[in-house]
């Protein structure tokens, strides 16, 4: 479970976030959209526990971020969208890294490493751009962790890998586990993500189930979630009054 | 999961012990090469070949180079605007991390440079001991030096680039301040405005010391424990205090994405 209750947080003197609420539930993988600059990363680090609320109430997984406490670290996992990987062998980076994630589960990551077809031999920082993406993306999907937080996780991946990454993601997604996913690529994840949320000035507001682009979405051309994206940044109104229509 | 695990300090120290051994050895490695060279040098020439000085202070300044280079940069990872959110959300608490650190610029890699500068004296026939008046770091300079290398250690929680330059103007700016504000509470308050005028930096011997006047003087003597105290005992506690905090407190890098 992911909680923020008035959670307010800026950069110096700009607001990010004023009073941003919002609810996520196990068992989903969420698609979090949202133009540039919006604050989707500052919004992932947050619930990760990288990046300090100023005020307002955080709790992930029945834990508060801001503590860092490492029972919390250990139950999240975050890929930044350019991560940064140490000058060490997939193996050394293993050794010196699962102690502290007593959930990591070796066999998954073999397969994931082997799935994405990575090289044992080359140290990680070696590793191209998207190299070093599958790298983290099959660390984080093997470490156990029950909040998964993804930002832009198929930029740089090739076509194949983004083929693998969602047959993986789809894989991870467990009952008691919350995907969140940060996005511009809507087409890679279209058929993956569900509910989405749409992030515009600093708020979240739409939470929207997939199911409704069949239903009246569809009927009002919003079938597509570009589209839908779209109309929610540029028209909101429309949006919102298709909503209120239930 | 506990929330204060020795094994977890266990496994942060053993990666920061990995993670220094390169360089350590590569200045391990440069220092023989130039004994080497110097040895060859004064093979060739007939110069005399007499590496170190018998005072020992070359020892000594190597074990205070090495620490205080190695603490200057014990948070490089925390600091670097790449690997930050890496390093917060690696599964450890804050004093994890922080005690990781303070064991391994405080006690280890000390450790190892005094093991080293015993190995290299003995190379030169030397047999520096640390410890012992010969070897120029005896007790009181030992102390010094830690609470130096602390100041070193608590800069770079602070400071992202040139550590060492920067502590070192915020030690000297604020020794500065500490000596002009008691230079006028001495005067005030013994119409004497000796103080700043007693303390030295960079003697002879390389360190901070004391002229030996106003040592019959009570009052000197009550300033000069004055100072010892706030060197021993406030330093430490304040350098600790600000530095754990720093950690603690430590947020991933700005930028709106």
């Amino acid at each position: 479970m992911i909680a923020l209750n008035s959670m307010t947080f800026g950069y110096g003197k700009k607001v990010l976030f004023d009073k941003m609420d919002l609810n996520l539930s196990p068992g989903s993988i969420y698609g979090l959209l949202g133009l540039n600059g919006a604050g989707k990363t500052s919004l992932l680090k947050l619930i990760a526990g990288a990046l300090l609320p100023h005020t307002g109430k955080l709790e992930v997984g029945g834990y508060n971020p801001v503590q860092r406490e490492a029972s919390f670290l250990a139950s999240v996992a975050f890929v930044p969208e350019d991560p940064w990987v140490p000058a060490l062998k997939p193996e050394t980076f293993l050794y010196r890294n699962t102690p502290f994630r007593p959930a990591f589960d070796r066999g998954t990551f073999d397969r994931l490493f082997q799935e994405f077809d990575l090289d044992k031999d080359k140290a990680l920082s070696k590793y191209s751009y998207g190299q070093r993406k599958k790298f983290c993306l099959a660390f984080a999907l093997a470490s156990g962790a029950k909040i998964i937080l993804l930002d832009e996780p198929t930029n740089g991946l090739d076509i194949p890998s983004k083929v693998q990454f969602r047959k993986m993601l789809a894989g991870a997604s467990t009952e008691d586990r919350i995907i969140l996913i940060s996005t511009h690529q809507v087409r890679d994840l279209e058929n993956l993500i569900d509910p989405v949320l749409i992030m515009d000035k600093g708020k979240i507001p739409f939470n929207l189930p997939m199911a409704d682009l069949g239903g009246k979405f569809q009927t009002a051309g919003l079938n597509d979630l570009e589209v839908l994206f779209n109309t929610a940044i540029s028209n909101p109104e429309t949006l919102k009054q298709l909503l209120g229509s239930e | 999961m506990k929330e204060f695990s020795i094994n977890r300090i266990f496994w942060l120290i053993r990666n920061r012990a990995l993670q220094t051994l390169i360089p350590l050895g590569i200045g391990v490695l440069i220092l023989l090469g130039i004994r080497i060279l110097h040895f060859i040098f004064s093979q060739l020439t007939g110069a005399p070949y007499s590496p170190g000085d018998s005072s020992g202070n070359s020892y000594s300044w190597l074990v205070v180079l090495a620490c205080f280079l190695t603490s200057a940069g014990a948070f490089k990872e925390m600091q670097s605007a790449k690997s930050t959110t890496e390093w917060l959300l690696l599964p450890a608490t804050g004093l994890e991390k922080y005690l990781s650190a303070f064991v391994e610029m405080m006690i280890l890699i000390p450790s190892i440079a005094v093991v080293l500068a015993m190995g290299f004296s003995w190379l030169d026939g030397q047999f520096w001991i640390p410890f012992t008046e010969d070897s120029g770091m005896i007790w009181e300079k030992w102390g010094i030096f830690l609470v130096t290398n602390l100041l070193f250690f608590t800069g770079s929680t602070f400071y992202r680039k040139l550590v060492i330059l920067k502590t070192l103007g915020t030690i000297l700016a604020f020794i500065t301040i500490l000596g002009l504000v008691l230079a006028f509470g001495s005067k005030i308050l013994f119409d004497q405005g000796t103080f700043a005028s007693m303390m030295t930096f960079g003697d002879s011997d390389g360190g901070f010391a004391w002229k030996e006047m106003h040592k019959s003087w009570d009052k000197g003597n009550f300033l000069l424990g004055l100072w010892k105290g706030f060197y021993f005992v406030l330093t430490p506690v304040f350098a600790l205090s600000f530095g754990y905090f720093r950690v603690k407190e430590k947020e991933a890098h700005h930028a709106v994405q």
